[in-house]
């Protein structure tokens, strides 16, 4: 799979619509993905204490509440490196950080595979987000991709923004392993062997 | 070199003019930037061709915050020989505040690059000439200064590297050399 994630841009509105302000608590509110603790479906324009809330990419994004997280089960290629690019906006002046990681499906919540703290910082870009890109290699045909807030802020309210999810096979070529390249350099190194060669050309050629 | 023009890298969206933030990360093996390590504590950018100068293909990397944005990769080499590192700097097209420099690392050697505006091009080669110390040799890029876009004052931007290559100082010349010969002979030899 390459691109977008099922829903990554959380434009599929909920078998309810898209709530106005509400805090979806349940799991499975928001389509092809599931959430614990604190996740929010936000609109564009939106407002929190006269700041409006940055959607990254079309109407509708994604925030994480203190220790609140979604994921979605992805099918990769055991074996193969995968890049996430994801797009994140903090919320509040704090520094804020977003847990990217990729866990087994079969196996326990806990049991990640790999996981990166990525720190979300609003001096890159003044639209107050940025895409950030994420690499993991699949040990296993099924993984389950996982955002989740590591904050704990005073104010629950707080909590980064993510939007457009996407991932792709990365094509990492073969370290270069003695093959003939080398031979060849190590052939045309060596003064003795480059003269021995080009003399064993000469004879052939004139023998003939 | 692994991706040494930076082909490979993390998806990009179409309508998305920020290119990528590529974080630390310090296991080339499995990295958003095949070869590549992101060394330092701050992000680089990935940047596309439909959004930014980029100097060859479509994809480039964008160096900022000064040296706190270092990208760096291990490549194969012979102890004392001779190679050159090859690359091309070019300003990103994004309103960045110039001055624009790098540095380059590349085995034995370090050294200050400065980009000069180009009449009809974003970018210019440039060549670092090294001896190589052991077997593998480390190629490394910052930019030397701490550069914000000239329309907002604040945005972090930074110049742009690209078609990163190390060549052996003298395989240019043997294969010229080689190729000559061959000519030679073949013409000598159908006579």
């Amino acid at each position: 799979m390459t691109g977008l994630v099922i829903n990554g841009d959380f434009e599929t509105s909920p078998s309810s619509g898209f709530p106005d302000d509400g805090v979806t608590d349940g799991p499975s509110d928001i389509p092809s993905w599931k959430s614990n603790g604190t996740v929010e479906l936000i609109n564009s324009g939106q407002k929190q204490g006269g700041m409006i809330l940055i959607v990254p990419q079309g109407r509708h994004a994604v925030r994480l509440g203190n220790d609140a997280e979604i994921s979605q089960d992805l099918t990769v290629e055991k074996g193969f490196v995968y890049s996430v690019t994801f797009s994140a906006a903090r919320t509040c002046a704090q520094l804020e950080s977003i847990n990217v990681s990729v866990a087994s499906v079969n196996a326990d919540a806990d049991d990640m595979l790999a996981s990166r703290n990525v720190d979300l910082q609003t001096l890159y870009s003044v639209q107050g987000w940025d895409p950030y890109a994420w690499a993991f290699e699949a040990e296993d045909d099924h993984v389950r991709l996982v955002f989740k807030n590591p904050g704990m802020e005073d104010d629950p309210t707080c909590g980064p923004i993510i939007d457009d999810i996407a991932i792709k096979k990365l094509f990492t070529p073969d370290k270069p392993k003695g093959n003939h390249k080398f031979l060849y350099i190590s052939i045309f190194d060596s003064k003795v062997l480059k003269c021995a060669y080009f003399t064993l050309i000469f004879l052939v050629t004139f023998c003939r | 070199m692994i991706n040494g023009d930076f082909e490979d890298g993390p998806w990009m969206f179409r309508n998305t003019s920020l290119g990528v933030l590529l974080p630390t990360n310090l296991d080339e093996e499995i990295s958003s930037l095949p070869g590549w390590t992101v060394e330092s504590n701050r992000a680089v950018r990935f940047v596309d061709s439909d959004h930014f100068s980029v100097p060859k293909g479509k994809r480039a990397v964008e160096l900022l915050s000064g040296k706190e944005g270092i990208i760096s990769q291990m490549v194969e080499t012979k102890a004392d020989k001779p190679y050159i590192l090859s690359f091309s700097l070019g300003h990103a097209g994004d309103k960045c505040k110039e001055p624009l420099a790098i540095m380059a690392f590349a085995g034995d050697q370090a050294q200050n690059f400065h980009y000069m505006a180009q009449a009809n091009s974003s970018f210019e080669k440039a060549g670092l000439n090294f001896t190589a110390k052991a077997d593998r040799t480390r190629v490394a890029f910052y930019s030397v200064y701490y550069n914000t876009r000239t329309d907002d004052m604040s945005s972090l931007c930074g110049p742009v590297i690209d078609d990163v290559r190390v060549w052996f100082s003298g395989s240019k010349r043997i294969g010229a050399g080689f190729g000559f010969w061959v000519f030679v002979l073949l013409v000598v030899g159908l006579v």
